[in-house]
């Protein structure tokens, strides 16, 4: 079935992005890539350790993966652009998530700040995807502005608590039909990342939930295939559910007439 | 003479490029950028751009994340 | 969704509230030949237009009666009832109603903005009917043949920064279905596009006007009903209004199901008010009673009239 998502025009089989946070072991790093079926993964950006010589983590990362650098630890808008223009430096290509966050305690994205980073960066010819938190006027802001897709959070990020946002989720499905939708953050197990795709998504970013597993290839296979099957749901126009009862086979012509 | 990198002070010889310094700390040439005194270099730059006293470099490079 | 949802679903945004207008015909000079309009330019009626006095005392009039939501309209004429005319009526308005609303002719954005910044709260446009080929044959001469330029103003007016949108069709002109599904398109490329603005939807029905033309796509009651409630369920927040064309007994049963506006103590007749009613009017008013009727038959009703909701301070420009 031909169902691409398409991002920046460029076409994708995967409505799986992967974040690359958090892994106990780099090396698992690579197969759970490989099993999640996922074509962007997210990295960041950090001064280097010259104390300990780490692994540089894209040796980790298959070939043909584009990859997302995220601008975490940017406060500001001008902090986030910054990293930008490093990322794009290192000569990995332009696609940028902006995550401009000043609060350390529930790790919030700032809204304003966001829209502000999407409008330099993306002028500039980056490709950019802002998380953000589900709010429908920053989300026509961000569209404005020229982001690729917007990333609405489904709940706090690393809580995998899931959909927490739904209802803000659903009014961004049904308003913005111009880029992408990613809820990014939150979605802690497969099932919730099904109900992500049968709500009418795009796509869903998930780190935590596949790194911190204590298998985190197996997780990633299961994530892969709840995203198939959330989508292949939406597309299949899911019943509406109802408060009476609806019995399956027609009452006509009932074997006890 | 002295430079900082990555916020640390360290000794470095004169006239030496960037291109000596990463090989200096054993780094591979691979996804790192490089800020010296807030500008960031091109990978061109490297064997061109002698380093100066005071210096302020910063070696960057990727790592996971969400 | 059934009538009784629709009902529920009216009351859960709206409250048991119902806003009461009254409309103002202030020229029936037309350009326009639409053949089954009262005030067509083939039709040979006494044309009126009121001057300024003559506008005065109507406003006080309606002032005098309680009204404060005012629907200023005129024929479509730009050589009559140009720009600067209604802008003038708006003025005067303005000393009486703190809220004022238009039904005129299409405009251009920099008009609309020009009446915006003198005060108007609101604008009424009817396509009149969706299906293109009837409306070529139902318009046939003036400014109203062209059915683009009256399909884009309501965004020029809400580019221009108009607060309250009315969109409308005649029903009865054409097949209803077809019609109201063009309507809701329209609406919702407005929305889209302007989220800001109030909207609103009215579909009377036409009335025969002999000899010129009857309707060969009646529409029942039922029908009626049906509409108000499709189009309450899918719009939830979409204002709903409903125009003395109908019987004072149909309006009184239907209102409930999604209706969130009415007008009272309607006239259609160019300075009705204040003169008796000799002249013809745009079409026969149904419901004749007065404001003060109106209210009473809602009060008993447990519904609420909202005289005005809306005292605008300044229109600034945006």
């Amino acid at each position: 079935m031909d169902d691409p998502l398409i991002i920046a025009g460029k076409s994708l089989k995967s409505r799986f992005l992967l974040g690359t946070g958090k892994f106990k072991n780099k090396s698992e790093l690579t197969e759970t890539i490989l099993k999640s079926g996922a074509e962007i993964v997210t990295v960041a950006l950090r001064r280097i350790d010259l104390e300990r010589h780490a692994d540089n983590i894209l040796a980790f990362i298959p070939e043909n993966i584009t990859l997302m650098t995220n601008t975490s630890g940017a406060r500001n808008a001008a902090e986030a652009i910054r990293i930008a223009q490093i990322a794009r430096a290192a000569g990995y290509g332009n696609w940028i998530k902006i995550e401009v966050i000043n609060d350390s305690k529930y790790l919030l994205p700032d809204n304003a700040e966001t829209i502000k980073a999407v409008e330099k960066l993306a002028s500039d010819g980056f490709i950019v995807l802002p998380y953000m938190n589900p709010d429908l006027y920053t989300a026509r802001d961000l569209v404005k502005a020229g982001a690729a897709a917007v990333m609405p959070l489904g709940s706090l990020i690393g809580s995998n608590q899931g959909l927490k946002t739904k209802t803000m989720l659903e009014i961004l499905i049904e308003e913005i039909d111009e880029v992408p939708i990613i809820v990014d953050a939150g979605i802690g197990r497969p099932s919730q990342a099904a109900q992500a795709l049968e709500m009418g998504v795009a796509a869903v970013l998930v780190n935590t939930a596949v790194a911190t597993a204590d298998q985190p290839v197996l997780m990633a296979q299961a994530f892969s295939k709840s995203i198939e099957a959330g989508r292949m749901a939406y597309l299949a126009k899911l019943a509406s559910a109802s408060d009476l009862a609806s019995a399956s086979s027609p009452l006509s012509g009932a074997l006890f007439e | 003479m002295q430079i900082r990198v990555n916020g640390e002070i360290r000794d470095f010889p004169e006239a030496g490029k960037i291109n000596h310094l990463l090989q200096t700390l054993g780094l591979t040439l691979e996804g790192i950028v490089v800020t010296l005194n807030q500008t960031i270099l091109k990978k061109t730059e490297w064997d061109q751009i002698i380093i100066k006293e005071n210096d302020v470099i910063e070696l960057i490079s990727f790592v996971g994340g969400g | 969704m059934n009538k009784d949802a629709a009902r529920t679903l009216t009351r859960q945004h709206f409250g048991r509230t119902i806003g009461l207008y009254t409309p103002l015909y202030i020229s029936n000079y037309c350009d326009n030949h639409c053949v089954y309009c009262g005030f067509h330019s083939q039709r040979e009626i006494k044309r009126k237009k009121l001057s300024s006095a003559e506008i005065e005392k109507e406003c006080q009039i309606l002032h005098a009666s309680g009204i404060q939501n005012i629907l200023i309209l005129t024929g479509e004429s730009r050589l009559h009832s140009p720009v600067s005319y209604i802008k003038e009526a708006v003025e005067i308005a303005k000393k009486y109603f703190p809220n004022i609303a238009l039904e005129v002719y299409p405009l251009e954005t920099e008009e609309y903005h020009e009446l915006f910044l003198a005060g108007v709260d609101g604008i009424t446009l009817y396509q009149e009917t969706y299906d293109q080929a009837i409306y070529q044959k139902l318009h046939l001469a003036g400014e109203k043949k062209n059915f683009t330029f009256r399909y884009e103003a309501p965004f020029r007016m809400a580019q221009a920064g108009i607060r309250h949108i009315t969109l409308g069709i005649l029903l009865g002109l054409a097949d209803w279905e077809k019609d109201i599904q063009a309507l809701f398109v329209h609406l919702k490329k407005l929305w889209k596009t302007y989220p800001g603005v109030e909207y609103a939807l009215s579909f009377p029905r036409l009335q025969k006007i002999e000899p010129d033309h009857s309707s060969s796509f009646p529409v029942s009651d039922a029908d009626l009903l049906n509409i108000i409630v499709t189009a309450r369920s899918l719009f939830p927040r979409v204002g709903i209004n409903l125009s003395t064309r109908e019987s004072a007994a149909l309006r009184d049963s239907l209102f409930e199901f999604g209706v969130t506006r009415m007008s009272a103590g309607s006239s259609t007749v160019v300075g009705g008010y204040a003169g008796p009613e000799e002249a013809e009017g745009q079409f026969p008013v149904c419901d004749r009673r007065s404001l003060k009727e109106i209210k009473e038959m809602l009060r008993q009703k447990g519904y609420d009239p909202v005289i005005t909701d809306w005292r605008r301070i300044t229109n600034e420009s945006i």
